[in-house]
């Protein structure tokens, strides 16, 4: 070789050393050996973001398998960034605040936009001409949160179409979930991701793209994400999936190539300041990114989902992905925080949280357990909303209460405590109007006030309630069940109830089975209020039998009722909602013994009587419980023998607590 | 007198006069019985009969708490805005009160205790009042002035720092700040009192007199103020300590913290009591 041949040579091996700093190897291995999913999609996706200008520049490649028995002759694809666009999206219209704070006025480079500067087919070329923005909800004309493309060539059924779009995108200073505060990002439905082509209830295919809604989340189909981010050195990335390679470019940016499988969406978050920490639970490993005033907090989030990790493998299945990532905002950039990406979570606390309030342990299993339902079952969010929010509230409060303690699971402070599950009910029942509308319904039917206590809170008291009645051993195989069946599967409502009746019909008795499955459906698809009291509970001594008896004379007698009479005794219950379930009666006598009683409930009240009994000292209904759904437990029962100890106990805290403020306020007196 | 004399004569004084601090208790105990015990009434009157009050004994219960205040809620707002009211008559019956007590212990008129009591409460009721009224107005300005801007500032600055930590220190800083003042203010306040007491000024004059001798002794005011409002701070923690220990669940247990709870609220006026002691002996120094 000439000496200037292998100088070039040389030098040219310096510098790809010099360029490219590769991983010691990958965060984990993402690769499946057999596919989970159907994987009708596949994006790869190549994004610098460019902090400066808070904008991210992309190239995009979308594989749009047909799944259906018809020619596609268009595209829908959310394009959620555009909801924050301007005040006259359907996601911002009619508010100036969410989540409790005002987002307006903002400068024109704090609101977010996403653009597609344009869009090829494979095999036909650009098709940029044919965008254009749909409401198929709403239609409200400012709303961009859908884009429409014709194709110029149709999709045949099980083939396989491959689209290149170049796009641009604003990250809006947070409003909601996704965008920047100061140098923290939160990059969530930030890529053009093409809706669900589906066959809908009528056995009809076509797109299920809803626009984005306030009260409306996501939902897209099964695919294989590779994601190639570039950003400033600076910053601390997590990402949906593993990071398989980072390097160093030219520029002295880094891009890291993040890959998953099987998984209806991707995100990632980036801020300088995170500090990671690692834990591995069996297979899976947890990344935590935390900023460092939250530090001291994250060995109670490790714990806390590694229990949640143990649990939901027992009771429901085993979590398949390699890796789950979370992301613990700045308390500055809490609005991206309390959010479920496909092994990604974005959880939340504050600086200093006591020990006693499990806010931060609360979220994260709430958060990871939407990898379930969410992640796996991936039912149509938009649509039913309570399949996934209302399961996963489900088991948020077992895995809290499971891990923490019965009535002091979620606060135990200073005094005060009570568990998740008491919390979800009392969200429920002391909705203002519960007959407000039902559960099953789309999201953009509620409004800020009723879809957390309908979609959550009232699922999950439902849920509960059916466990309390059947047992949790056959809960477990229901659900167990229900996720084996449809994982990745999009399952709806109607295949949830399916499943309920299948596992019901095994209880032994076919028409308690009945019984408990209508519960749970009215609890879903019917606005009623169920609540029973007993109303009055009563002893007396009956008069002897007086008066004429027999029929005609010589025959008939005269008693003069002297003597005791018999001994009643009465137990008056009344159903005072709107919604019929039998319920139990446990009555209790003067002499400790019991009698178990059960009302259909048909009736508006029933009278129960008792004949040469005992006195009657208490009477309850549903003594132990089970109907979590009852919006008052206090009427359930009366005692003649009250033990009002509580009740002098608060009232002299009140009286003592009176005189200190007394005592206080008087001080410049 | 040094200020750990001045804090044994205080606690000497306000022992020996035990009579007057049991006046204001009793006084005191009356108004807030009426509003406590129609709490009583009113849940035994809305759950009283039900099973569930039962689980009120052993311990706190939310969900029988939650489940009553939704259904009888409406039963309990009534008893909220009389607070509204009994506040504002309490506050002016304590210039009453209050001056009895400090009257008592200023020493100067003669007869039994509790005649001086009487008889310095009414004599100095309206000079008082106007002190009175003078710092409540004060205190709203220096409310205004701290805790309204703290305030308002607490969303805008978490922008600001990095964390939430500056903010927490923020509020913190200007809460220690807010007492300090309240102190000051309690501080002239009783200095104004012991001034019209002693000197029989008019109000104005008394104000001033007290400012200068609050610069003037201020030490000694501080220390007597920890003394006492230390042993009331000690009192009641002592209280919730020994309450989350033993927990409150049963009938005898009841009993024995209601005893408690009324002889910490009687600690509480006797170290108001001694407190008023060890100034207006400052103030007598001088006389």
């Amino acid at each position: 070789m000439f000496p200037s041949m292998n100088g070039r040579i040389i030098s040219g091996l310096i510098a790809l050393v010099a360029l490219s700093v590769v991983h010691a190897g990958a965060q984990c291995d993402p690769f499946f050996p057999k596919a989970l999913s159907s994987r009708i999609t596949g994006y790869e996706i190549r994004a610098a973001l460019n902090d400066a200008q808070h904008q991210i520049e992309a190239t995009e490649v979308i594989r749009f398998t047909n799944p259906s028995t018809e020619p596609v002759s268009e595209l829908r694809i959310y394009l959620y960034l555009n909801a924050f666009k301007n005040s006259e999206s359907s996601f911002l219209k009619g508010t100036s605040q969410i989540f409790g704070q005002s987002y307006i006025p903002r400068k024109a480079e704090n609101w977010g936009w996403l653009e597609v500067e344009k869009i090829e087919q494979d095999g036909v070329g650009d098709i940029s001409a044919s965008r254009h923005f749909v409401q198929p909800d709403d239609h409200n004309p400012a709303d961009e949160s859908v884009m429409e493309v014709k194709l110029a060539k149709a999709i045949q059924p099980g083939e396989t179409a491959v689209f290149r779009l170049k796009w641009k995108s604003q990250m809006p200073e947070t409003i909601a979930r996704c965008g920047h505060s100061k140098d923290f990002y939160m990059f969530s439905h930030w890529f053009p991701q093409l809706g669900v082509y589906e066959e809908d209830l009528d056995g009809k295919w076509g797109w299920n793209c809803h626009q984005f809604f306030r009260s409306t989340e996501f939902f897209a189909d099964f695919g294989v994400y590779d994601v190639y981010l570039t950003t400033d050195a600076k910053f601390v990335v997590g990402a949906s999936g593993c990071m398989l390679s980072d390097s160093l470019q030219a520029d002295g940016r880094i891009t890291r190539h993040f890959h998953v499988e099987d998984v209806i969406d991707f995100a990632w978050s980036a801020y300088p300041h995170f500090m990671v920490q690692e834990e591995q639970w069996k297979n899976v490993k947890i990344r935590l990114l935390i900023p460092p005033e939250h530090l001291a907090l994250a060995p109670r989030y490790l714990h806390a989902l590694s229990y949640a990790l143990d649990y939901l493998e027992k009771h429901v299945g085993p979590y398949p992905y390699p890796v789950i990532t979370v992301v613990d905002p700045p308390f500055h950039g809490l609005r991206s925080g309390l959010m479920e990406y496909p092994t990604l979570i974005t959880v939340g606390t504050f600086y200093g949280m006591p020990d006693g309030l499990r806010m931060t342990e609360s979220l994260i299993v709430h958060e990871f357990t939407h990898q379930y339902f969410m992640g796996m079952l991936a039912s149509n969010e938009k649509e039913e909303a309570w399949l996934d929010e209302g399961f996963v509230t489900y088991f948020e409060d077992r895995i809290i209460d499971a891990a923490y303690g019965d009535k002091r699971g979620l606060v135990d402070f200073m005094g005060y405590h009570f568990d998740n599950r008491e919390l979800t009910r009392l969200e429920y029942t002391t909705m203002a109007n519960p007959r407000e509308g039902i559960t099953a319904r789309p999201g953009w039917f509620f409004s800020d006030h009723n879809y957390k206590p309908l979609i959550y809170s009232k699922t999950a008291t439902a849920l509960r309630s059916v466990q309390q009645l059947i047992g949790e051993p056959l809960m477990d195989r229901i659900l167990q069940q229900y996720f084996e069946s449809w994982k990745f599967k999009h399952p709806r409502g109607r295949d949830f109830m399916g499943a309920l009746k299948t596992g019901l019909a095994t209880l032994p008795d076919s028409s308690y089975a009945a019984q408990v499955y209508g519960l749970f459906e009215k609890s879903v698809y019917q606005a009623l209020v169920l609540d029973y009291a007993v109303a009055h509970i009563g002893n007396e001594i009956l008069p002897a039998p007086q008066g004429v008896f027999g029929v005609q004379k010589p025959d008939s007698s005269y008693l003069p009722g002297t003597g005791q009479g018999q001994h009643y005794a009465r137990v008056d219950l009344q159903r005072k909602g709107d919604w019929i379930f039998p319920v139990e009666l446990l009555v209790t006598f003067a002499d400790g013994s019991t009698r178990t009683l059960y009302w259909s409930g048909e009736e508006g009240s029933k009278v129960f009587e008792f004949y040469d009994t005992p006195d009657i000292v208490s009477a309850q209904v549903d003594p132990q419980y089970k109907i979590a759904l009852d919006a008052d437990w206090n009427n359930n029962s009366i005692t003649l023998k009250p033990e009002d100890g509580g009740l002098w106990k608060y009232a002299f805290k009140a009286a003592f607590w009176l005189q200190n403020l007394f005592q206080t306020l008087s001080i410049l007196s | 007198m040094n200020a750990s004399e001045l804090i044994r004569y205080g606690f000497a004084t306000g022992v020996r006069q035990w009579r007057p601090a049991l006046i204001v208790y009793f006084v005191q105990a009356a108004m807030a019985f009426i509003l406590g015990m129609q709490i009583f009434e009113v849940m035994n009157a809305s759950i009283g009969q039900s099973l569930e009050v039962a689980k009120l004994l052993k311990d706190y219960d939310h969900t029988v708490w939650s489940d009553f205040l939704k259904v009888h809620g409406a039963s309990v707002t009534p008893l909220i805005g009389q607070l509204r009211w009994i506040l504002p008559v309490w506050l002016v019956f304590s210039v009453f009160l209050n001056g009895g007590l400090m009257s008592g212990v200023a020493g100067k008129q003669e007869g039994s205790e509790s005649m001086r009591f009487w008889l310095g409460a009414s004599r100095y009721f309206f000079s008082f009042l106007k002190i009175s009224v003078f710092f409540w107005v004060l205190l709203l300005f220096w409310t205004l002035l701290i805790l309204g801007p703290t305030v308002m500032a607490i969303m805008p600055s978490l922008q600001y720092f990095d964390s939430e930590r500056g903010m927490l220190l923020m509020v913190f800083g200007m809460l220690l700040l807010y007492a300090l003042g309240v102190l000051w203010l309690f501080l002239w306040s009783l200095a104004s009192r012991c001034d019209v007491i002693y000197n029989e000024t008019s109000v104005s004059r008394a104000l001033k007199n007290g400012w200068k001798k609050l610069f003037q002794h201020k030490w000694s005011y501080i220390a007597l103020c920890i003394a006492f409002t230390g042993i009331q701070v000690l009192t009641v923690g002592f209280y919730l300590g020994l309450k989350q220990w033993t927990g409150n669940g049963s009938l005898t247990l009841i009993f024995l913290y209601f005893i408690f709870q009324q002889s910490a609220v009687i600690i509480r006026i006797q170290c108001r009591q001694m407190l008023y002691a060890g100034v207006c002996a400052i103030s007598r120094a001088k006389h």
